[in-house]
């Protein structure tokens, strides 16, 4: 565990009249600062050896409506090098809700800070591009601002709209700037939002010249379906179907991480059977999730037959979450202080029989693929991008591992029983797409070992906290028993309240770092539900990756992106 | 910590000229793969046991596992009567506040019933929560799925659509539903 | 005022009262069940039990008067345990009925086990077996197996209706709640026993089975019913109203309300509202435009008043009508310069309780305006009078509920006499039918504003169900009509219309709409 006290002491020591408080909350270091101080005080967080804070998770805002000031600023950082975590929070009125950007010291608050911009109105001062990233710019309103109800409704854009969409105007380099000819001009391609080449809604407005990518904009938020907003409206049990709904590929995962999010909150810890209950679902989520990577990108490159060895291989490992949860997709299978369901009988043979069949699919798979110049050809060498650069970008996930960066949270900050597990974790060498699909091959195995690791280790006892706070009673004690009747009546219908505080929490995902960031005020409801989601940090290094490289590269980096869209929109 | 880095292998790369003779090898040893699993099929086809992977829905169905969550549906008991009373809680616990209940008072034993139940599904989302909160056992995840109709209106399922006997879940769900909501806190 | 020591800290409190409503009024919440603010002490409960430093025992808080110095705890392990002991010996006999009983959501005994009880159960013994759903008087069943025998019921009926319909009968185990032989449950308060019952054994049959109360918005407002103004939550969903329920007051109905107030809603909701205008083409009713069915009323009252006798035009109002609408409706008689205008009021039986005889609630605003016949004007039997006789060019009717005032002959022979006949009402019946002009109205659940009671306090009302859109309020037909004959500002914004008439109305000085607050104002003098 990292030293809480000593990290703010040093902060408190470098910036002393810039802080204003700092806390130490269910192991969340805090530092809260006034607000024109931001910029100086991220500096030294990045730059000081000691700190080294040198990847942004997180940008979001909380909207206290009723108190002064009423905004609040909250970022999360974390240090590959140290592997500590850190959040920052500066408070904004509402007449002047602005603060300095961030952008000049990571890249990545880019799109951050425009999703702030667009959810609360928060003005960056020195943002590059600051405009919408999920809404149309005719929209009214902020929507995740308290004062904002749910149940709005704007037209969407359309015919009489001012269509004022705005992408960036282009910056045409020097090499490309053909004087006084004919074609001088680029050419403006519209990539998307439905483009059978890319799995995922989205729009990449490219600037051509030629085939040579010069500008490329990529513009995201179609699948965005208010996800903060819904989860700050119901219960928290109510959330965790919505979770599913993040990476729809890998949903266990998503699930995973919120549950654990909200019993930091509560302060408790499931059982250790439950805890292995919880890796077993999320690494064979992790292998559905890697498995349509693989096998999307071999269809993206023109290769039929290993996309279908891989879905069928896809089928296996989700007929394994069915047996589990009842539902292949939309899993909901984790619970506030357990799970719905223990690994229901005959599991471990069913596991056995399929892992079995889909090591020999994805050996099929990648053995029509890995030698293979077509595929080959358009993905060694391609779009590399350095270490440093990514960690600027925010990203995280088998991406970084391909660029040989040992950021793995399972190994970083070990949760769940992942410390009591044999696995290891691939990192690449060069970068490049070729070194990314290698690595998230590497993991499906590893994560089928670990799998069938748990299912050797796995110790009888329950699944769920003993905790009539938490849980609902046994329904056979429902019916026969006042308190318990009355408690699972409580439970429904004002839902389990934890205490007022807040928490952020992250596991490591099929993508990267995904991570809750929540704030209770002591009611059943949370006051503010936010998902730092690794489909979003990593896409926004997309049009940098591709710039300058030609136009069929877009489809096999953005294929080792795996953009999810209901993660990455939310 | 028992974990470790290891750093992916990556294939030789296909400089020339061996790369041509590689290139050559890979299109033969993918027809070998794919070839292998026509054979497999191709016999599994003539020895009556297919290990094609498709299910022809509707003439086939696939076998569920009891934890299947199909469409939710009510209990109905041996007198033709639904089990639930209209106790609200799975209204409440929903989610997508798709559904809609009205109660009203009966003469039997148990006084209450619901005069109205109709669950809209094409806001549910068979997430299973309407079941964990029913404090009667009334309202189970079926193993049914069919669900298409040709209008909004129609995918509103009223309560007598809604009744399924408690036999056909007695082999369908319930054996879920008596593992997981009763043990193993139950003693 | 004295000091006392709570949990650990210092607290002052009014001296001449017991330990439990001092703490609750310092915002110190102890659970307690027989104990109500408005009826006597009982002391049976024990729920309410806290730690007195001196005495040996844990004392009840109800029942023991507050005293300087004094040193309570009310979370010590003692206390704490001694409530888990008093909730399990409740629910150990208690019928395990929550899925099937109207006050789950909102019962004491709920809350108080899930807050201060264990949670989960010792006991699975089968339950006691008595009455169920016993009918126990016109608007009220029992049942026996969910009374926790509180008596707050049995004080209820003893100490403010003084009718002693309900008694316990029996001794120790066996004691049940039940009403006295052949002496059924049917004083005009009946009702009010549902809610200061702590749990759900008496049940007011109107609410019965009817909806689960978590679903449930509450809206402030004023019971319509009476001229005494009782302070109400309107409770509804899906835009209907599922039941009234009183809110306290002290200086109006305390924590109560009669049956018939809380009875009288679904007149608001019913699917027969007028709610488009209608225009007479030939002898029928014709629905038509907002704006057509608005000139029509102003040119007829122009073309009556350029006949040159505001004499020609009668105004009726019901004082059912807010503060706002009426004063509007007197800048209207001031602009035309009308005589005949009248607000009457159907007058009933009082009780001296709550019950008044007015049986609207805005009769003395109405009067408080000056709505009355003026300068030899008629009232509304004159009215009536000139109208048969032919004197009449234009009546406007606003609120038929006047019309209980005459039997319906009378009105169809004036009405009948007129050229131009407006009403303006919920429904058509019973005076819509004679109008030329049929504008409808909105009910009280639909409008905010105030309501001035028989006391003269001015409280305020607001909007819980939403009207069809497009339908324009009272206010703002009058503020369309008047907008029509004079310039001005007429819009109707019932703050700010309240805010000018209280400019204009020495007695109304001083008072603002958001000062009012929940408990209303007193009038000045
Ligand atoms: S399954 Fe979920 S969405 Fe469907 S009715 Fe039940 S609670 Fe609602
Ligand atoms: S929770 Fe169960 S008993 Fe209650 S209304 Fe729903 S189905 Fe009926
Ligand atoms: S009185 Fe309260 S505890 Fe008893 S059945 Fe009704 S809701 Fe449940
Ligand atoms: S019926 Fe209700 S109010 Fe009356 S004694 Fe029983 S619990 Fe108390
Ligand atoms: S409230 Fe004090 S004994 Fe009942």
């Amino acid at each position: 565990m990292p030293n809480n006290d000593r990290l703010l002491s040093i902060i408190r020591g470098r910036c002393a009249e810039a802080v204003i408080r700092t806390d130490d909350y269910r192991g969340d270091a805090t530092v809260v600062i006034r607000p024109e101080r931001l910029l100086e005080i991220a500096r030294v967080l990045r730059d000081d050896r000691e700190l080294a804070f040198d990847l942004l998770l997180d940008v979001t805002c909380v909207d206290y409506l009723g108190q002064q000031p009423r905004f609040e600023l909250v970022y999360h950082f974390y240090s590959t090098r140290h592997r500590h975590r850190l959040r920052l929070k500066a408070r904004v009125p509402e007449s002047d809700p602005t603060i300095d950007s961030l952008v000049p010291l990571w890249v990545g608050a880019n799109w951050l800070e425009r999703e702030t911009y667009d959810m609360y109105g928060i003005c960056f001062r020195g943002h590059p591009d600051l405009r919408r990233i999920y809404l149309y710019e005719e929209f009214e309103g902020h929507p995740l601002r308290k004062d904002y109800p749910k149940e709005k409704r704007q037209p969407l854009i359309g015919p009489g709209s001012k269509g004022t969409y705005k992408p960036r105007p282009p910056e045409i380099p020097h090499a490309h700037r053909v004087e006084g000819m004919l074609g001088a001009e680029l050419m403006r391609v519209q990539l998307g939002p439905s483009h059978p080449a890319t799995h995922g809604t989205v729009r990449i407005v490219l600037d051509l010249d030629g085939e040579t990518i010069v500008n490329a904009d990529v513009e995201i938020g179609y699948l965005h379906r208010g996800f903060e907003k819904e989860c700050e409206s119901g219960f928290y049990y109510q959330a965790i179907p919505y979770t599913d709904r993040l990476n729809y590929s890998s949903a266990i995962l998503c699930n995973v991480g919120y549950c654990m999010a909200v019993e930091k909150l509560f302060g408790v810890e499931v059982p250790l059977r439950g805890q292995f209950v919880r890796v077993i679902g999320g690494e064979i989520s992790r292998i559905a999730d890697h498995l349509l990577c693989i096998g999307a990108t071999a269809l993206e490159l023109n290769a039929f037959t290993p996309f279908l060895y891989a879905l069928e291989a896809r089928e296996l490992a989700w007929d394994l979450i069915n047996a589990l949860c009842g539902a292949r997709v939309t899993s909901n299978f984790v619970r506030i202080g357990g799970v719905s369901a223990d690994l229901p009988e005959g599991f471990a043979e069913l596991c056995q029989q399929n892992f079995k069949r889909i090591l020999e699919l994805v050996a099929d798979a990648e053995g029509m693929l890995l030698e293979n110049p077509v595929f080959r050809a358009r993905m060694e060498g391609v779009s590399i991008m350095s270490p440093e650069r990514l960690i600027a970008y925010g990203v995280t996930g088998p991406l970084l591992r391909a660029a040989g960066v040992d950021l793995d949270l399972r190994r970083a900050e070990p949760y769940l029983i992942y410390d009591q597990l044999d696995f290891d974790v691939p990192l690449g060498s060069q970068g490049d797409n070729l070194d990314r699909f290698l690595v998230r091959l590497t993991e499906l195995r590893q994560s089928i070992r670990i799998v069938e690791q748990c299912l050797r280790l796995i110790p009888p006892g329950p699944v769920d906290v003993d905790d009539p706070a938490l849980r609902l009673p046994p329904k056979g004690r429902v019916f026969n028993r006042m308190e318990d009747m009355i408690n699972q009546f409580k439970l429904v219908t004002e839902g389990p309240k934890p205490p007022p505080g807040e928490v952020y929490f992250a596991i490591e995902s099929a993508n990267g770092e995904l991570g809750y960031y929540l704030v209770s005020d002591g009611t059943g409801k949370p006051y503010k539900c936010r998902a730092r989601t690794p489909s979003f940090s990593n896409t926004q290094p997309l049009a940098e990756m591709v710039r300058g490289r030609l136009l069929a590269d877009i489809v096999p980096t953005f294929d080792m992106i795996n953009m999810i869209g209901g993660e990455c929109d939310r | 910590m028992a974990t470790r880095t290891v750093t992916v292998q990556r294939p030789a790369p296909m400089d020339a000229p061996q790369g041509v003779v590689r290139s050559g090898a890979a299109v033969l040893k993918g027809m070998w793969i794919a070839s292998r699993h026509f054979w497999r099929n191709f016999w599994g086809f003539v020895r009556g046991k297919p290990t094609v992977f498709t299910v022809q829905y509707p003439e086939e169905r696939l076998q569920q596992p009891p934890a299947f969550r199909g469409m939710p549906v009510l209990v109905q008991m041996e007198n033709g009567k639904e089990r639930c009373v209209a106790c609200g809680l799975c209204e409440w616990a929903c989610p997508t506040d798709c559904i809609t209940i009205y109660p009203a008072e009966t003469d039997d034993e148990i006084e209450r019933y619901p005069r109205v139940f109709d669950i809209d599904m094409s806001r549910c989302m068979f997430c299973g929560l309407c079941e964990e909160a029913c404090p009667e056992e009334a309202i189970v995840m079926s193993h049914r799925v069919e669900i298409a109709a040709f209008s909004r209106r129609g995918t509103v399922w009223h309560k007598e659509d809604l009744l399924v006997p408690l036999r056909e879940l007695e082999t369908t769900r319930f054996p879920h539903i008596r593992r997981t909501y009763e043990s193993p806190a139950a003693e | 005022m004295v000091k006392i020591t709570v949990d650990g800290r210092e607290i002052e409190v009014a001296g001449d009262t017991m330990l439990l409503p001092a703490l609750i009024e310092a915002g110190i919440h102890v659970p307690h069940y027989c104990w109500h603010p408005k009826l006597s002490i009982d002391g049976s409960c024990r729920m309410c039990q806290v730690e007195v430093e001196g005495s040996p025992k844990l004392v009840i808080a109800c029942n023991t008067p507050v005293r300087e110095g004094m040193v309570v705890r009310t979370d010590s392990p003692r206390v704490i345990n001694a409530r888990r002991g008093v909730m399990e010996l409740l629910l150990v006999n208690h019928p395990i009925d929550c899925p099937i009983c109207d006050k789950a959501g909102e019962c004491l005994l709920q809350d108080y086990s899930y807050n201060f009880g264990t949670r989960q159960s010792r006991t699975e013994e089968p339950r006691r077996k008595l009455e169920k759903r016993k009918d126990i008087g016109p608007r009220m069943i029992l049942d026996q197996e969910r009374c926790i025998l509180c008596r707050r019921c049995v004080r209820f009926c003893r100490e403010i209706t003084k009718t002693n319909e309900l008694a316990v009968f029996n001794m120790g185990d066996r004691s049940v709640l039940d009403v006295l032989p052949d002496t059924p449950l049917a004083n005009d308060y009946s009702m009010n026993t549902a809610d200061i019952c702590p749990v759900g054994a008496l049940e007011t049959k109107d609410f019965h089975h009817k909806l689960r109360v978590w679903f449930l918005k509450k809206t402030p407002s004023v019971c319509p019913s009476c001229s005494n103004g009782c302070n109400i939550t309107i409770q509804h969903y899906r835009n209907q109203i599922w039941r009234l329920m009183p809110r306290r007051n002290d200086a109006v109905n305390d924590t109560w309300m009669c049956d018939h107030g809380r009875l009288n809603y679904a007149f608001a909701h019913d699917t027969e509202r007028l709610r488009l205008p209608m225009l007479r083409r030939g002898d029928k009713l014709e629905p038509c435009g907002w704006d057509d069915a608005v000139n029509r009323v102003t040119e007829a009252l122009r073309n009556a008043a350029k006949r040159g006798a505001p004499e020609r035009i009668a105004l009726l109002a019901s004082a059912h009508f807010t503060n706002e609408e009426l004063y509007l409706l007197g800048q209207l008689a001031r602009v035309l310069e009308l005589r005949h205008v009248d607000v009457p009021v159907v007058v009933g039986t009082g009780d001296g309780f709550l019950i008044q005889p007015e049986k609207a609630a805005n009769f003395t605003g109405a009067r408080e305006l000056g709505l009355a016949p003026r300068n030899g004007g008629r009232d509304v039997a004159g009215i009536l009078e000139l109208a048969r006789t032919g004197q009449l060019d234009v009546l406007y009717v606003c609120g038929a509920d006047i019309a209980r005032l005459f039997e319906t002959s009378v009105w169809q022979e004036a009405l009948r006499a007129v050229p131009t006949v407006v009403v303006q009402d919920l429904f058509t019946e019973p005076l819509g039918r004679f109008a030329h002009v049929l504008l409808p109205s909105l009910s009280w659940a639909e409008k905010s504003g105030t309501f001035t009671n028989r006391k003269r306090r001015v409280q305020q009302i607001h909007r819980a169900l939403d009207p069809p859109e497009g339908q324009l309020s009272d206010g703002e037909i009058f503020a369309r009509i008047l907008a029509q004959l004079v310039e001005g500002d007429w819009r109707f914004e019932p703050a700010a219309v309240f805010a000018k008439l209280c400019a204009e109305f020495p007695a109304f000085s001083g008072l603002s709409f958001t000062r009012l607050g929940l408990h209303g104002e007193q009038l000045g003098v």
